[in-house]
């Protein structure tokens, strides 16, 4: 048996939870790593001493049920709840709720995956649909989804405020972000004190219902990650493994050179992955950040920010660990500090735009910025979005791009109000494998994506061992 | 008397008998709010809440659980709202019983490791630190867990030791090997 201590079957071990045989497989794995065994004191510690804080006495409160009868009087206890009555299927009261646990707790794991499927297949077939209804009649996306519906009854029979946000588009990256139909939904109250709103939101989230209470929000990222041999992918999929993101959608393209994989995290946890991701590539780090020209009229609609507001859908991300960079990223790589390794590429605005063309469209694509450059100067001379790179491994130290800035930025961005469609400016950041000259404490990641809500994250995997597959024309 | 037959009494209009559940369950209550806020006085204010909102919601609980599991569940929803206020502030160091009996510096020593729980705990995601508190400090099964968070056997494994190394992390100086607690 293979174990390290990040297994929860090191938990069940210390709570004696495995059978026997199993914890002498457990026991003999922990005896023959001297490591893992010390982890695994250190947890029994850990365990010893939260029983020890919890013995601790709690005085009783004397003033306690006084102030909760006060609170009370003249109020009658609850009331009919149509929640309880229409949705409570929970088995009948002959079994006792240690049965009822083992029970459910013996048939989660497939009554589960079974559902999430079928509600997994519902949906796809409902995009569809959807996509379909919006090519032809460019209608909202207010659609007859099967899944959508309980949904929404849960929501309304729990009285919430809720923000249902449907990622309808399953284009590739290069392609203008999907949009997003929103529907919000306003009730009395919540009638049920044993449900929390924001953990139903949770939960909903978990099982691929994209439900989220009004004081979260959903966004889309896409991210492309290019792996050069079999190593990059081992050291991927460990990130990923070790990330706190679900991975619940999994397709193959181009011939099996791309696998996209979709993962569904809070968006603290996939900025923390991005973030890993951006450190552990270390000098081969490549982040491209682009403005759909949908998210520039979004912002302009938007007014000033004041508070982090660019919504994760509004960008596009990609990660590239590609071992054999373009040509133009080689002169850059070959330069010893990052401020001057960094190069900014931004295609021409297109020639009818109205809006002033950003300073380093007049340059060749890939020269270099002048002088120190960090993202939210590179963002205000392209007009696109400056991405969180690696800060250390780029050698910044200068500060780090706030969102609110990042916001000023993007409005500048070629195109923005012209009312015509545009390629929006890229930003391309890349990092040398030289140490830098100096270094200096690595400033907080900016954060790009809000701290709070959840976040829908597409990574297309290239493997560039594979042979692209040819493109009409070629 | 049972929970139950109190219920029904309750239920029936005999508002008053509410006053012996609050009674009889106010212990745990706050002492498991006060192990998840890390505050005496967020704990009270909490467990006035959680017991309102018990009273309030009387009708829908069909005592297909007990009623301190459900109670459980609604005094853990409000930790979490709270937690999501606000941080949760570490309890101020209080004298040790154990100073009063035993050598001085054991008993600072103890008060130490007790703070720097509190404080570890404090830390946690609320979703991980519910899960520690009750397996840990209040000795519940993993299954009564599930029931009072309502979410799966398996979250509640896998919660518990992402818990349990975060801790042992956070705890480091009272983990080592060096410097075990007796």
């Amino acid at each position: 048996m293979t174990l390290d201590i990040d297994s929860p079957t090191i938990s069940d071990w210390l709570d004696g939870r495995l059978p026997t045989d199993e914890a002498d497989a457990v026991a003999a794995a922990v005896r023959a790593t001297p490591k893992l065994e010390e982890a695994v004191a250190e947890l029994r510690r850990v365990k010893q001493l939260l029983v020890e804080a919890g013995d601790q006495p709690v005085e009783p409160s004397s003033s306690l049920v006084s102030a909760v009868m006060a609170a009370l009087e003249g109020q009658p206890p609850g009331h009919t709840d149509p929640f309880v009555d229409a949705a409570d299927t929970r088995p009948p009261h002959d079994e006792t709720d240690e049965q009822i646990r083992e029970k459910v707790g013996d048939e989660w794991q497939h009554v589960e995956r079974a559902r999430v499927d079928q509600e997994r297949a519902e949906a796809i077939e409902d995009e569809e649909a959807v996509r379909e209804a919006l090519r032809t009649e460019g209608k909202s996306a207010r659609s007859d989804r099967h899944w959508l519906k309980p949904a929404l009854s849960v929501a309304l029979a729990a009285g919430l405020v809720v923000a249902v946000l449907l990622n309808i588009g399953d284009q590739p990256p290069t392609d203008a972000l999907p949009e997003l139909a929103q529907q919000t939904l306003t009730a009395d109250s919540l009638e049920r004190p044993d449900i929390d709103p924001e953990a139903l939101a949770e939960r909903m989230i978990a099982r691929g219902i994209e439900l989220t209470t009004g004081r979260q929000s959903m966004g889309t990222l896409h991210m492309t990650v290019h792996l050069g041999d079999g190593e990059g992918r081992r050291q991927f999929e460990e990130l990923l493994a070790r990330s706190r993101v679900r991975l619940d959608r999994e397709e193959t393209m181009s011939g099996g050179r791309v696998e996209r994989i979709g993962c569904l995290g809070r968006a603290s946890e996939v900025d923390r992955l991005l973030e890993t991701l951006a450190v552990s590539t270390g000098s081969v780090v490549l982040e491209t950040g682009s403005l759909s020209r949908e998210a520039i009229d979004r912002l302009e609609r938007r007014g000033p920010v004041a508070e982090p507001m660019i919504a994760a859908a509004d960008v596009e991300v990609e990660i590239a660990t590609d071992p054999q960079p373009a040509p133009e990223m080689i002169a850059a790589a070959a330069r010893p500090v990052a401020p001057q390794a960094m190069r900014a590429a931004a295609p021409p605005p297109a020639a009818d735009s109205g809006a002033a063309a950003p300073e380093i469209a007049a340059t060749d694509a890939g020269s270099s910025l002048p002088g120190t450059a960090p993202p939210e100067a590179l963002a205000q001379q392209t007009g696109a979005l400056a991405l969180r790179t690696a800060p250390e491994a780029a050698g910044l130290s200068g500060a780090a791009a706030d969102t609110p800035k990042i916001a000023a930025n993007a409005r500048s961005a070629p195109g923005a109000g012209s009312g015509k469609p545009s390629m929006a400016a890229s930003v391309v950041m890349r990092t040398t494998d030289a140490p830098p000259e100096a270094v200096e404490p690595p400033p907080p990641p900016p954060q790009l994506i809000p701290p709070q809500g959840y976040v829908r994250l597409w990574i297309d995997i290239v493997d560039e061992t594979k042979p692209a597959a040819a493109t009409p024309g070629e | 008397m049972q929970d139950s037959e109190i219920i029904e009494r309750v239920l029936a209009g005999e508002h008053a008998a509410y006053a012996t559940l609050v009674e009889r369950h106010q212990p745990q209550i706050l002492r498991l709010l006060e192990r998840l806020v890390g505050c005496r006085e967020t704990a009270q204010d909490l467990a006035q809440e959680a017991f309102i909102a018990a009273f309030r919601g009387l009708k829908s609980f069909q005592q297909k659980s007990s009623f301190s599991t459900w109670l459980y569940r609604i005094a853990c929803n409000k930790a979490a709202s709270a937690s999501r206020r606000r941080r949760p502030v570490p309890l101020a160091p209080t004298a040790d019983p154990v100073a009063d009996t035993a050598d001085v510096s054991a008993g600072l020593e103890h008060a130490d490791r007790r703070q720097a729980v509190e404080q570890a705990l404090s830390q946690l995601d609320e979703r991980y630190r519910a899960v520690v508190v009750l397996a840990d400090m209040e000795d519940a099964t993993y299954e009564s867990i599930a029931g009072i968070l309502d979410i799966p056997v398996g979250t509640v494994r896998s919660r518990l030791h992402r818990a349990r190394t975060e801790l042992r992390e956070r705890l480091q100086p009272f983990v080592t090997a060096e410097s075990s607690p007796s």
